[in-house]
């Protein structure tokens, strides 16, 4: 990801920089705001993103592939800025929702793929900030940002295992909660229906 | 799973900058990075990698930089300094008037190097080396028939010009050391002299003579202008033994070191003469030496070590120029001294010659028909008697040349007499007899009138000394 050495290659590094910035502003910022459902504070994370990393290439220090480190910058600030707000912190979540190795079935690809396949999508972004940080970092990170297992694991620093499993569950939750609106949307349109007919009676 | 990826993304792709946020979020991190420039050294490597002068377009006009090639500026830098400063001198100093590059051989080789001459009599030398070079650029262009009076007006007045700055530095020198001042004269002189005798021979023309034929007039007036003494100036007084003796040394050393060097490059014969003349100056130095040591005639020692200073710069003079050497003799440059024996040698055979010569003329009277030859033969006899009988009594060998030469020489005269004579006188069987006897004895006799002459044939240093040169030799020690 990183060169952790100072090195003399530093040929067009303000170029290369630039070109970075032009490739990924965009979905850094659309994983940002996804994340914190915040759009100002989206644009500030991407700023501090990008500021970090100049200061980083400043430093002397070679960067091979911008995508993944600045994702993983991103994704760290991300983290500090929930542990600001204090809601609640990634720990806590992680204890609360008991994040284990997971069954057979949760790491299994062919269930997160029908799952999945059960799953409308457009309804699953409507409900992607009700779902927590744990799950919609991964869900982003694989279904919006299109990166892979391992990618995701050098970002997390968890183990693809972890990382599958909670995918697995962040679908199955979603599904969850998909089929919660629905049925409210369904209870309140038989409802609404009732009262239609209560009223034309 | 497709399908809900498609529609994820489908529905993700909504969330995205705007135009002017995104404009506002790259100014902002150019901004930052402006403010935050990579550290020079980083630049620095990075020009060095890329090899080339990059504009960064990535920063806004007022920020916008411009990398100035250093390394090459100094690449290129050095290759042209060495070119002008190395190469072109270098080619210059092969230059000739008229040349493009004589400008740069005259007034930028000449001038950083008398720039860099410390000391006036390293000064004089300096000069006297310049002056050696004008003549021979403008001997080189008189052998090529490039020699135009322009040139030749502009070479003598740089030998002018030369010469006198080696006056003004001898007398510059002279207010602080007058013995070195003199020696740097001596030295001068006899650069000059060396010159003076080469070119004296090339410029030995009719002045009716027109072009090339009188190549070298002008320049051979300015060079005897040089040697001329100014009548208002002081004789200078001997220098002191100890400095002399000290110029000797460092003359005689050189002397050395060039015959060593011509060692292969010139003829055994002319490698010969040389350490001839070394031998002599040797000499030379051991008779000063042994007059120094009694105070009567030290100043004798002194004046020695003059001449062996002189005879050692024409002899330095002869080998470093080519075209000196092209001109004159060596011969004519440094002639031979002789030892004791080589003048008691001459002194024989000067002798037996005027003897054979008495002999010859005492046999032509007896047989001679013309009164009037016959009284002028007879008064030319007593006369070549009575030298022989002087030169029996003159012990100084300078003083028996003169006059031997003169006896020699009228011996000659009567000798032609007598041959004239003897053709005229018609041939008797009798007298053919005494005419080939007389024809025998004009024959041996030869020599006598060709005593004046050299003898080539010898490889004996008397033979080879002309009765011309020893004449000159005399005239010097005298």
């Amino acid at each position: 990801m990183a060169g952790e050495q100072s090195t003399d290659n530093l040929s067009g590094h303000e170029a290369r920089f630039l070109e970075a910035y032009e490739l990924y502003n965009d979905a850094l910022f659309r994983h940002a705001c996804m994340r914190i459902s915040d759009r100002e504070k989206a644009i500030d994370l991407v700023h501090d993103t990008y500021t970090k990393v100049w200061s980083y290439v400043r430093k002397g220090y070679e960067i091979e592939q911008f995508r993944p480190f600045l994702y993983k910058v991103l994704n760290n600030l991300i983290i500090d800025t929930y542990r600001k707000k204090k809601e609640s912190s990634l720990d806590a979540l992680l204890d609360i929702e008991g994040v284990d190795e997971g069954s057979f079935d949760e790491l299994s690809e062919s269930s997160v793929e029908a799952l999945a396949a059960t799953i409308d999508g457009r309804k699953a972004f409507d409900l992607m900030d009700d779902i927590p940080d744990v799950y919609k970092e991964v869900l982003i990170m694989r279904f919006v940002d299109g990166l892979g297992p391992k990618e995701m694991s050098e970002l997390t620093e968890e183990k693809e295992n972890v990382i599958s499993v909670r995918i697995h569950r962040g679908l199955k939750l979603l599904r969850q909660k998909i089929e919660a609106q629905d049925e409210f949307a369904d209870e309140k349109r038989k409802a609404a229906a009732r009262k239609k007919a209560a009223d034309k009676k | 799973m497709k399908r809900f990826s498609e529609q994820l993304h489908k529905k993700s792709q909504t969330v995205k900058l705007k135009k002017s946020e995104q404009a506002d979020l790259r100014e902002r991190i150019v901004s930052y990075m402006e403010y935050h420039p990579l550290p020079a050294a980083m630049k620095a490597a990075e020009v060095s990698k890329t090899k080339k002068a990059t504009r960064s377009t990535i920063f806004t006009d007022t920020f916008a930089h411009y990398a100035i090639p250093y390394q090459m500026l100094f690449k290129f830098g050095s290759v042209a300094a060495v070119f002008v400063l190395v190469f072109i001198p270098f080619m210059a100093e092969r230059s000739v008037p008229g040349d493009t590059l004589y400008a740069v051989k005259v007034q930028f080789n000449e001038e950083v190097r008398g720039t860099l001459t410390w000391g006036s009599y390293e000064k004089v030398e300096w000069e006297t080396t310049l002056l050696n070079r004008r003549i021979s650029e403008a001997r080189l262009l008189a052998d090529e028939g490039l020699l135009t009076e322009e040139v030749e007006a502009g070479v003598a007045a740089a030998v002018k010009v030369h010469s006198d700055n080696a006056k003004r530095e001898i007398e510059v020198l002279r207010a602080s050391d007058a013995d070195e001042a003199t020696i740097a004269e001596i030295a001068f002189d006899s650069s000059l002299s060396v010159q003076a005798q080469a070119f004296g021979d090339e410029a030995a023309v009719p002045a009716t003579a027109t072009g090339t034929a009188r190549a070298g007039m002008m320049i051979s007036d300015a060079i005897g202008k040089s040697l001329e003494k100014n009548p208002q100036t002081e004789i200078a007084a001997v220098p002191a033994y100890s400095k002399l003796m000290a110029r000797v040394e460092q003359n005689t050393t050189r002397v050395r070191d060039l015959r060593d060097s011509l060692a292969g490059t010139v003829s055994d014969k002319d490698l010969a003469d040389v350490s001839r003349r070394i031998e002599d100056i040797e000499r030379a130095i051991l008779v000063a030496i042994e007059l120094s040591a009694d105070e009567p005639t030290e100043l004798d020692a002194r004046i020695a070590l003059t001449e062996v200073v002189a005879r050692t710069q024409k002899l330095i003079m002869f080998m470093t120029e080519l075209d000196v050497r092209e001109q004159v003799t060596i011969e004519e440059v440094v002639p031979v001294v002789l030892t004791k024996d080589e003048m008691n040698t001459d002194r024989s055979n000067r002798t037996t010659k005027l003897t054979a010569a008495i002999t010859r003329i005492e046999a032509a009277i007896e047989k001679v028909e013309s009164p009037a030859i016959e009284e002028k033969l007879v008064a030319v006899n007593n006369q070549l008697a009575a030298s022989l009988e002087l030169q029996t009594t003159i012990e100084d060998y300078k003083a028996f040349v003169v006059e031997s030469d003169e006896s020699l020489e009228l011996a000659a005269d009567a000798l032609l007499l007598v041959d004239q004579e003897t053709t005229k006188t018609p041939e008797a069987p009798a007298a053919e007899t005494t005419g080939t006897s007389t024809a025998t004895t004009t024959d041996s006799a030869v020599p006598v009138a060709t005593s004046s002459t050299p003898v080539a044939t010898t490889s004996d240093p008397v033979a080879t000394t002309t009765a011309e040169n020893t004449q000159t030799e005399v005239d010097e020690q005298s």
